[in-house]
């Protein structure tokens, strides 16, 4: 007896899987719609099926893994220390803020000393690398929204970081500058000097952004009362960083889970009670301010001593077993790292906690019911970094 | 002893090991915990699944907004056949992460509304994430003795989990033997 396969419930539907898949459930009268992963307001190869009813979005659906590499298994075949590249390319806007998260679990598992010197270096450099990420942000942001300058605006802040940041890591953008036990140089006398004269230049251009875009009418008319996500919504998708203190909760890595020099800084933490895009943008803008003032703080305050540990495990070295968790506030929102160790040179399991995966899942929820254009500023208001969710 | 308590282990950390507690739940228990923690506005920070000598293991990593601390739900499963209720009706943001612990290590989410891969392509065999029989460690080994199983007395957030994950007081009212349920 020859088996008859079960019928296609796809058949005779358009597309590759996920699209067949999706038209399943479509009604007659709408249409199915790609958005990327080629398009230029996804960041990267983000794509995202949409049902649309006229102008407006019935259903969508985020497609995802279009660069996914696989870090998680690569962490499995190599040492410890050579892990660290990886991280730079997770999220390579904010690549020492997952540098940090990664040195921070394997020292917590291993009960490994950092020397004072580079807990404030380590403040410094992750802190300037926020700044710039949401530089990029900004200016990649109003250009999904039509704005050309302002990414140039952008670029020039943003040229200046990465060649201080250049000059003490040897990289621009995918940094592999942390150490277990410390950072990889210290910081040189044009490093401070330069970046006390980025401090005394920002507050100015701050102002200018906030003048030339933040007031905006035309900008205000896309972003108020579009995509507001509320306490609710941002608890069950787990959303954090500026997605959640856009919502009006005031949840901060670096407060509630204090790691490193942190708990000696004093720094707001900016929240807006509207949750919708416009909240989110402006709460970037602020942590803009709040960085600069922790940067200001450490480079006043920064002690003598190494910025390695003198007996720093280097090359391949022996954790012990066990597992640590580290959670460090990334700048789109809480970066954790998970790791298991079998006491051997390489890590047995590393789970990667990515902040716009999480905060990427609630866009099915968030964009039903609301147009197109505004499902370009949604998705560009939850900053999203692809390879960050696809790793 | 209420029904759910006696079944759910907790173990607690030897120290900073970034978790104030573990509970060790069966399966069946998973979705009414996860219920529970909802309702003390804990939030889902990841799934993560763990190969081990004894089973498929998955954690739940969960946070707070206003509590400092981390509480981990691990659920053990079958090696032959790993099925795991999904939480993705009290937790939504679960879905994705489900999907991902699927691709990864083959688990299949009872219950889920969309299991179609979410980062590969398609499902791989065997799972690219599962280690050969040989390379498994113990969970011995990955949690050891110098934390113990037990009942939760002396530690206060531990000791809050369990009365919270525990059966409510009604149930109890309403089943005064406790042995109530199944029987009809």
């Amino acid at each position: 007896m020859t088996r008859i396969p079960a019928a296609d419930p796809c058949q005779g539907l358009e597309g590759d899987f996920y699209a067949r898949h999706f038209a399943l459930e479509a009604r007659d009268d709408t249409l199915i719609l790609n958005m990327g992963p080629q398009h230029p307001s996804t960041h990267g190869v983000l794509r995202v099926l949409l049902e649309m009813d006229g102008e407006y979005i019935v259903r969508s659906e985020p497609v995802l893994g279009y660069i996914h590499r696989m870090h998680e298994a690569m962490a499995q075949n190599r040492a410890y220390v050579q892990f660290f590249p990886n991280m730079g390319r997770v999220d390579y806007l904010h690549a020492l803020a997952w540098n940090w998260a990664w040195a921070g679990a394997v020292e917590r598992l291993a009960g490994i000393e950092v020397p004072a010197r580079a807990e404030f270096i380590r403040v410094i450099v992750t802190e300037l690398n926020r700044i710039n990420s949401h530089l990029l942000w900004w200016g990649a942001y109003l250009l999904d929204l039509g704005a050309v300058t302002p990414i140039m605006y952008a670029f020039e802040d943003r040229e200046i970081v990465m060649d201080m940041l250049q000059e003490i890591t040897g990289s621009r953008l995918t940094y592999a500058a942390f150490r277990f036990g410390g950072f990889c140089a210290d910081v040189t006398p044009g490093f401070v000097r330069d970046a006390y004269a980025f401090l005394d230049r920002m507050p100015e251009r701050l102002e200018m952004y906030r003048q030339l875009v933040s007031g905006n009418v035309i900008l205000r008319g896309r972003l108020e009362d579009v995509g507001v996500i509320d306490r609710m919504m941002a608890r069950r998708y787990g959303a954090t960083g500026p997605v959640l203190r856009g919502s009006g909760v005031a949840y901060d890595v670096r407060r509630a889970e204090p790691y490193g020099a942190y708990p000696l800084f004093d720094f707001p933490v900016p929240t807006r009670e509207e949750g919708d895009s416009m909240a989110r943008y402006l709460v970037r803008m602020d942590e803009i301010e709040a960085s600069l003032a922790i940067i200001r703080q450490a480079l006043d305050g920064l002690p003598e001593g190494h910025h390695l540990h003198p007996d720093a495990p280097r090359g391949k070295w022996k954790p012990p077993a066990g597992e640590s968790y580290f959670a460090v506030e990334g700048a789109r929102g809480k970066i954790g790292v998970y790791l298991a160790s079998d006491g051997s040179e390489i890590p047995y399991r590393v789970k990667l906690r990515s902040p716009s995966f999480s905060n990427l899942s609630l866009f099915p929820e968030l964009a039903r019911g609301t147009l197109l254009s505004d499902a370009v500023a949604i998705l560009g208001s939850l900053d999203l970094v692809i390879p960050e969710i696809d790793r | 002893m209420p029904e759910l308590t006696a079944r759910l282990g907790l173990s607690l950390p030897p120290g900073q090991s970034g978790r104030e507690a573990a509970l060790v739940i069966e399966p069946g228990d998973l979705r009414r915990v996860a219920e529970r923690l909802l309702c003390q506005d804990w939030f889902l920070e990841d799934v993560c699944g763990l190969d081990v000598a004894e089973g498929m293991a998955v954690l739940y990593h969960f946070a707070h907004w206003t509590r400092p601390g981390r509480v981990v739900l691990r659920v053990l499963l079958p090696h032959d056949a790993p099925v795991c209720p999904s939480i993705e009706g009290i937790y939504p943001g679960a879905s994705w992460h489900e999907r991902e612990t699927a691709d990864f290590f083959g688990i299949r989410f009872e219950g889920a509304a969309n299991d179609t891969p979410l980062l590969l392509a398609e499902r791989l065999d065997p799972p690219p994430l599962v280690k050969a029989p040989v390379a498994r460690m113990s969970i011995n080994q990955l949690w050891p003795h110098g934390e113990w199983i037990g009942s939760a007395r002396g530690h206060a957030l531990a000791e809050e989990l369990m009365a919270v994950c525990g059966p409510e007081e009604e149930e109890q009212a309403a089943r005064p033997d406790g042995h109530e349920e199944g029987r009809s």
